[in-house]
């Protein structure tokens, strides 16, 4: 351990701005000085680490680090907490229902009759029809954007895709509810509700989602390939279904994956728009019910029995996500062939160096590595690293397939094609015996054929991706324009500064908006403490192995537990367990939960995002660990955490089915965290659903909007201003 | 169910302290509401005594009066047999008729109450059957939280189940427009809705056994798909709850509650 004299040598509080020469030693024996000193220590001892600190900084470390761990195991905790208590609360489901019963296929709580199977069914027909509709579109969008679309344009349409994301879910289901039923209506001649009415609304929400991960999936496949088959000749669209999107095969499928979770899980918007009659419904125009609309709907007034059915249903949601993450870390586990690890390691370790070589060479031209020397250089580093490591699984991944579909081309699928064409003219030559020069003539003519063909092929399939992605921009336009041309009417300074008044929730909306904002900052400062420190754990001190495996498996499960599964937890726990009542602190902690994943995954990115020599520059100047993490790592970080703080609290203010029984429905000025009140997402829901004041609930939604576009739009600033710093400019 | 535990605060205190600092928490049905939130803010205005209101069915309501977490519970139906075990003190306070509403283009004027409770049954599916044109009905129920829903299953279904493949709605706005824009389609709402001056949508309400759905044959016991609307408290009100369901029953409320679509129950007991 520790011994006194060599702290006496060394300060005991190494400080990572002092230019004490001795702390140089640490990084640099050619040091004078103190490096004597610390050679001559060295034999005694074996922990070389912990000579140079104090015993006090030593437990200061182990303490911080311990912390971090606990912050990091919030999310396992939660995640077994929600599935226990929902799991507890829905016993009298095994007990008293049966199982039997409970898979049965009537659901009539009032006669006793508690099965969900046409709630199950419900559920997945919804999705299944989101999903035909809504994957198409995405991945188009994100062909279009990553590989068709000039940057300008781009940039444009994934805002839009972002934007979207945004929206909360009630305002889709508003949208839905009042724009797409009518016309569904009238197409069919029904009432509008049901499958084909959620599908569209669902298609809408899952797109953006679909799109950014297909994005990634995209990017992360190097140019070369692409490059590769272009020089092949191959035109556009070849170059995409040929070579990138099988390249991306993996990518894309957790992309729907994900999706089609997001699908499973949604509530509000689906309860307003399915018609909520718990049957197999006869056609898609016909109402039917999902698992998370009918919690929504019944929770309100259920009891016993019912109730316990309603938590059931909640544990058959929280299972089919988890699966879902579980089956999409199961498809994207590396599959470790000798090989190719081998080769991998080899590479990675080519890249590495080669990366160092550029972090050196940038190093040396701006500054020698200090830790003042932080975002300056930050993303072209980054960039740097990326770019290699991206190419590296890209690569593998097109090998892995190329070795299951048995091909044996390795530039990909180009190798193939020139094959087709040698076998083609081999078959001719065979047949027809022909001079050279008719042969070169009606290789000519073929190839001028094939040409024009190709063109037409490629020309048709490029229009497809772009109105993939000019639908993508229109429905945000549409609904954008619908909330505010409907909405603009209602505001006024008194309907923002207002109260509610009369039968009909006339005048203001005042109560809703503070309601909203304060449960929203509560949850945010239970929620960033313990998601930057959790994050800061798995990105700076925990080793990658079967551990930090786990709370990313939790961590993943958690941002995917549907909203209203997370409601009635919150309810079972923080409003009766605990005793906090409908109130704002029993919302905040569940939105707490919701956010935590959004924060931690961000913020390990962001962590991740710091260049490694910024650190070494400070582990030089014999910085502790929490010294490097908090003077060092965390500001240079700052912008992209909180580009993913802002992007959470959007989500937290548009969040309704997470609060619908968390914190009561009166209209209520929240004084302390435990009054109740309303916030405006589910203000609005009620008038929608009232259907009686609409000029106030489109106000709501426009206030609502606005909010979030904001919230959104500042997180967008955040990050370009942090990526054009970094940039230098 | 401790639904509005929210309350608890606040109802817990009204319960304890002392009288200027307390406040009324009345909770319950959906249909009573809008006469509970006005009486709440004019007896505000009055005595500066706040009144929390929330709307969550009849049976949260008087769940939560029986627990103690509310001071009231509003309700749009009597107490089921086990809750009048409970020892609550019944006051009512208006009158409500529930009008059978259809499309305005729809031909059909009058139904008999069995033929309407066929049609929510899910037996007679084709207007055709009750002397309307070939066109399938599209039936359109309310959430089993709401007290109009548990009034219509009273009166009309009699024992008889919903037709479980009808559409179900969460408020009587929505089945208005709904109804209003659908040919086929066939709702029910309180009388006072029918006509809105919220909306520019309209709808016709049917005659039932021949009976017109209007507030004169709801007050002269014609209609039969009428209820009463009840406050409900723990044992006898408190002198706060006594004062609060005075100025609901009051003739300053009276417009109100004909607002809301009701008919107040003092003008009926003159």
């Amino acid at each position: 351990m520790v011994t006194s004299p060599q702290d006496k040598q060394t300060t005991p509080e190494p400080q990572a701005t002092s230019p004490a020469p001795s702390h140089e030693a640490a990084g640099d024996p050619a040091s004078f000085q103190a490096a004597p000193a610390a050679t001559a220590a060295t034999p005694p001892t074996k922990k070389n680490t912990l000579k140079l600190v104090s015993r006090a900084t030593y437990l200061k470390e182990r303490g911080l680090e311990a912390l971090f761990l606990l912050c990091a195991c919030v999310a396992v905790l939660a995640v077994f907490l929600i599935f226990i208590f929902v799991l507890y609360k829905s016993f009298p489901v095994l007990t008293q229902i049966g199982l039997a019963e409970f898979f049965g296929s009537v659901w009539a709580p009032t006669d006793g009759h508690y099965g969900i199977m046409a709630l199950l069914a419900g559920s997945l027909i919804v999705t299944a029809g989101a999903l035909a509709l809504g994957v198409p579109l995405a991945i188009g969008c994100a062909v279009y954007l990553t590989e068709i679309a000039n940057k300008r344009v781009s940039r444009i349409v994934s805002a839009a895709v972002d934007l979207l994301a945004g929206v909360p879910s009630v305002i889709y289901g508003f949208f839905g509810l009042v724009m797409l039923r009518p016309l569904i209506a009238d197409l069919t001649g029904g009432l509008g509700f049901g499958a084909l009415t959620a599908w569209l609304v669902l298609a809408i929400m899952i797109v953006p989602t679909i799109t950014t991960l297909t994005m990634d999936a995209l990017r992360s496949i190097p140019m070369g390939i692409r490059e590769a088959s272009y020089s092949m000749g191959a035109t556009k669209w070849q170059t995409i279904y040929k070579v990138v999107l099988p390249a991306a095969k993996l990518g894309i499928v957790n992309a729907v994956v994900l999706g089609m979770g997001r699908a499973i899980g949604e509530t509000m918007a689906v309860l307003m728009v399915v018609g909520n009659a718990p049957v197999i419904p006869e056609s898609i125009a016909s109402p039917i019910s999902t698992l998370t609309s009918q919690i929504a709907l019944d929770m309100g007034y259920s009891s016993g029995l019912h109730r316990a059915a309603l938590f059931g249903m909640g544990v058959v949601l929280f299972i089919i996500s988890a699966g879902l993450v579980g089956a999409v870390r199961i498809i994207s586990r590396p599959k470790k062939e000798k090989v190719d690890t081998q080769a991998l390691k080899q590479a990675r370790l080519a890249s590495e160096e080669a990366a160092a070589a550029e972090k050196n060479r940038e190093a040396a031209g701006v500054s020698t590595a200090t830790a003042a020397a932080t975002a300056a250089v930050d993303t072209e580093l980054v960039s740097a690293v990326e770019v290699p490591e991206g190419d590296l699984t890209a690569a593998a991944t097109a090998q892995r397939e190329d070795l299951l579909v048995g091909e044996v081309t390795t530039p990909y699928e180009m190798a193939t094609l020139e094959d087709d064409l040698t076998v083609s003219e081999l078959a001719h030559a065979r047949s027809v015996q022909e001079t050279s020069r008719e042969r070169i003539k009606r290789l000519l003519a073929n190839g001028q054929k094939a040409r024009v063909n190709k063109r037409t092929t490629n020309n048709l399939m490029l229009g497809v991706f772009r109105a993939a992605g000019l639908v993508a921009t229109l429905v945000l336009v549409l609904i954008i324009l619908f909330v505010a041309i409907n909405g603009f009417p209602a505001m006024s300074i008194e309907f923002i500064f207002g109260w509610p008044q009369g039968v009909n929730a006339e005048g203001g909306i005042f109560p809703t908006i503070v309601s909203s904002l304060y449960v929203t900052a509560l949850a945010m400062v239970i929620c960033t403490p313990i998601a930057v420190l959790a994050a800061v754990y798995l990105a700076e001190y925990a080793k990658q192995g079967r551990l930090v495996n786990f709370i990313r498996y939790a961590t993943d499960t958690l941002s995917s537990v549907p909203s209203i599964v997370m409601g009635l937890f919150g309810y079972a726990m923080f409003v009766e367990a605990m005793g906090f009542g409908l109130s704002m602190l029993s919302a905040a902690l569940a939105l707490a939960l919701m956010m935590l994943p959004i924060v931690m995954r961000t913020t390990e990115e962001a962590i991740r995002a710091v260049p490694r020599y910024v650190r070494w520059g400070a582990y030089g100047l014999g910085a502790t660990k929490w010294q490097v993490v908090s003077r060092v790592v965390l500001p240079s970080a700052f912008p992209r955490i909180a580009t993913g703080i802002v992007l959470a609290i959007g989500r937290a203010v548009g969040e309704t089915a997470v609060v619908l029984y968390t914190m009561g429905q009166a209209i209520n000025l929240p004084i302390t965290p435990l009054d109740s009140g309303r916030p405006m997402t589910i203000h609005l829901y009620l008038l929608a659903n009232d259907g009686i004041n609409m000029q106030a609930a489109y106000g709501t939604a426009l206030l609502l909007m606005l909010m979030i576009l904001a919230f959104n739009l500042f997180a967008r600033y955040l990050s370009n201003k942090s990526a054009n710093k970094a940039q230098g400019k | 169910v401790a639904v509005l535990a929210a309350g608890a605060a606040l109802g817990l205190a009204g319960c304890s302290g002392s009288a200027s600092e307390t406040s009324l928490t009345v909770a319950g049905s959906t249909t009573v509401l809008p006469i509970a939130e006005s009486a709440a803010e004019l007896f505000q205005e009055e005595t500066g005594v706040s009144v929390l209101v929330s709307g969550l069915g009849s049976s949260a309501g008087i769940e939560a009066v029986q627990n103690g977490t509310a001071d009231i519970a509003t309700s749009s139906r009597a107490l089921s047999d086990a809750e009048k075990d409970y020892g609550l003190d019944t006051t009512v306070v208006a009158y409500d008729g529930i009008a059978v509403i259809v499309n305005d283009d729809n031909p059909v004027t009058n139904l008999t109450l069995d033929e309407l409770r066929d049609i929510y049954a899910g037996v007679i599916t084709n207007w055709s059957e009750v002397g309307g044109p070939n066109l399938d009905i599209q039936v359109v129920n309310r959430d089993e939280a709401s007290g109009t829903r548990e009034a219509f299953k009273t009166l009309v279904m009699r024992g008889t189940s919903f037709d479980r493949s009808a559409a179900v709605l969460p408020g009587t706005g929505q089945v208005r427009d709904v109804v209003s824009r659908t040919p086929g389609a066939i709702g029910y709402i309180s009388i006072g809705f029918v006509s809105s001056s919220f909306t520019t949508a309209t709808v016709k309400s049917l005659s039932i056994d021949g009976v017109a759905a209007t507030e004169d044959n709801v007050e002269n016991g014609t209609y039969p798909i009428a209820r009463d609307l009840y406050f409900f408290t723990k044992g006898k009100p408190s002198d706060l709850a006594q004062e609060y369901i005075n100025l609901v029953l009051s003739s300053e409320m009276a417009q109100t509650v004909r607002d809301a679509g009701y008919i107040p129950a003092s003008i009926m007991d003159e």
